[in-house]
């Protein structure tokens, strides 16, 4: 663990904010008020802070990772923050909202790696999103909204990706599932199950596109009027179109609301007409179903990632050991779904 | 008068973070609390029923397995019984059939009956598996307290 950089206030202090965005207008450490901590695991730490000049706070996001790249335990790809930090401004191009990146910050700088964005003004917890009254008018809107914005990103020109966005055929990514359940044990006949039928009904792909890869109620920032900000880009990867629009319908992001397959708060054919009117087409249904059973399986896998982080020690929270018994979720899910199809 | 068993401790336990530690706090701290209430419920609960889950794979296992499979396990109390299932569904040595698919789904019913009773899956499982579910109810936690 020599390699390993300090992590928390040691380093995320106002001085070298302030040396960060010595280019943005950052005069000293004065510049730099109202830093606190926003969440963050044992790979990833998110800050919040205003950058005052002249009297107007900015306000602004430092997402950052205490780890060099390679260290992560994560079993699941993550783009390294570099990446995300290119993406963001690609994607935007394309009219998705996304906070505006303000500076990349490399292994070198005292804070990378990471990088340093907008803090946009929304609400991102789901109970909320779903439950407030505040949230009514939004509601009605955001399966289109959602559908709309994914076509916008879907448009991104893949020779201008950074190229550590990973960009695997449908049957490797399957062999890499596989690969997981054994290495976690094989003990679920569900899951097993399930990823035959992902093989055996896998949809040949006449389109390739970028992907969110997260694309879901948790990840979207949402104001009264709906839409405001699409979040968390380190699972983006190259795909099958449907695949963002089935994973926003998985049951597990629908927290509760299960008869409002779109997060919970919108109908399939909302986000496909969304979706065409940008596309000029739109996924059929038994594509995004099995976008719905791939989603499914992939919860469970990150369950089970959660609790192989907690085994080895990587991570020895009780959050991630308390949803290591969400993987029935994802077992119950699957055979919802697989009923009449297998 | 014996001593206190295991789920009245967990019980008493989950009784002491909800009630006396968790109007305490806030935020991440209150979150985790009450991640920790729940775990020690789906102990409780697991202790209640962990015992048929098992009952049903060995069943399952010695159902549709060759015997020198269904041999090679004889753990106790772990899962290897659906592991050696999931393996021989991996291998292509298994046939689905719907008295299988009714085996998981019985399996799962029960397993989501311990890990999480609230979970919308669960309830549109029951709804359109009512012959499948368990009807024993299992304790909510407090409720022998």
């Amino acid at each position: 663990m020599s390699s390993e950089k300090a992590s928390g206030g040691d380093v995320v202090t106002p001085v070298a904010l302030a040396d960060a965005l010595a280019s943005h207008g950052a005069e000293d450490e004065n510049s730099i008020q109202d830093l606190r901590r926003l969440s963050g695991g044992a790979n990833m730490e998110t800050w919040a802070f205003d950058l005052v000049q002249e009297a107007v706070a900015r306000p602004l996001i430092l997402r950052r990772s205490p780890l060099l790249p390679g260290e992560s335990a994560a079993a699941v790809s993550e783009l390294p923050l570099s990446a995300e930090a290119a993406l963001l401004p690609l994607v935007a191009e394309q009219g998705v909202p996304v906070p505006t990146v303000l500076c990349a910050l490399s292994e070198s700088d005292t804070l990378g790696p990471g990088y340093i964005m907008s803090r946009e003004r929304g609400e991102a917890l789901p109970g909320r999103i779903l439950a407030d009254d505040r949230y009514t008018a939004a509601r009605r809107q955001l399966a289109w909204q959602c559908g709309e914005t994914l076509a916008r990103l879907h448009r991104v020109n893949l020779e201008q990706l950074p190229r550590e966005v990973p960009n695997q055929t449908l049957s490797e990514r399957l062999d890499g599932h596989q690969r997981l359940l054994d290495r976690f044990g094989n003990a679920s006949p569900v899951h097993q199950l399930a990823l035959n039928w992902l093989r055996q009904h896998a949809p040949s792909q006449r389109r390739h596109c970028l992907l969110h890869g997260d694309f879901r109620n948790g990840n979207l920032l949402v104001d009264e009027q709906g839409l405001v900000a699409v979040l968390d880009w380190e699972l983006a990867h190259c795909g099958d179109p449907a695949e963002d629009l089935g994973y926003l319908c998985g049951n597990v992001w629908r927290f509760g609301y299960s008869d409002k397959p779109v997060g919970g708060f919108g109908d399939y054919h909302e986000l496909l007409a969304g979706y065409r009117e940008v596309a000029g087409w739109a996924p059929d249904m038994d594509a995004i179903h099995y976008w719905e059973v791939f989603c499914a399986l992939g919860w469970g896998l990150v369950c089970l990632t959660m609790v192989d982080l907690y085994r080895s020690g990587a991570d020895p929270t009780l959050e991630r050991a308390a949803v290591g018994r969400r993987v029935s979720e994802s077992e119950m899910d699957l055979l919802l779904l697989l009923e009449g199809r297998l | 008068m014996s001593h206190t068993d295991a789920t009245e401790l967990l019980a008493a336990v989950q009784g002491f973070l909800r009630q006396s530690v968790l109007p305490q706090l806030e935020g991440f701290d209150a979150y985790t609390t009450r991640v920790a209430a729940n775990s020690l419920a789906i102990v409780s609960r697991e202790i209640a029923a962990r015992g048929d889950i098992l009952d049903l794979d060995r069943e399952a296992q010695s159902r549709w397995l060759a015997p020198a499979a269904a041999e090679s396990s004889h753990d106790e109390g772990d899962y290897s019984a659906a592991r050696a299932l999931s393996l021989a569904l991996r291998d292509g040595r298994l046939q689905v059939s719907s008295e299988f698919i009714d085996y998981l789904r019985q399996r799962t019913l029960r397993q989501m009956a311990i890990d999480n009773p609230r979970y919308s899956g669960f309830k549109q499982a029951r709804q359109r598996w009512p012959e499948l579910a368990v009807t024993a109810g299992v304790a909510e936690p407090g409720a022998a307290g």
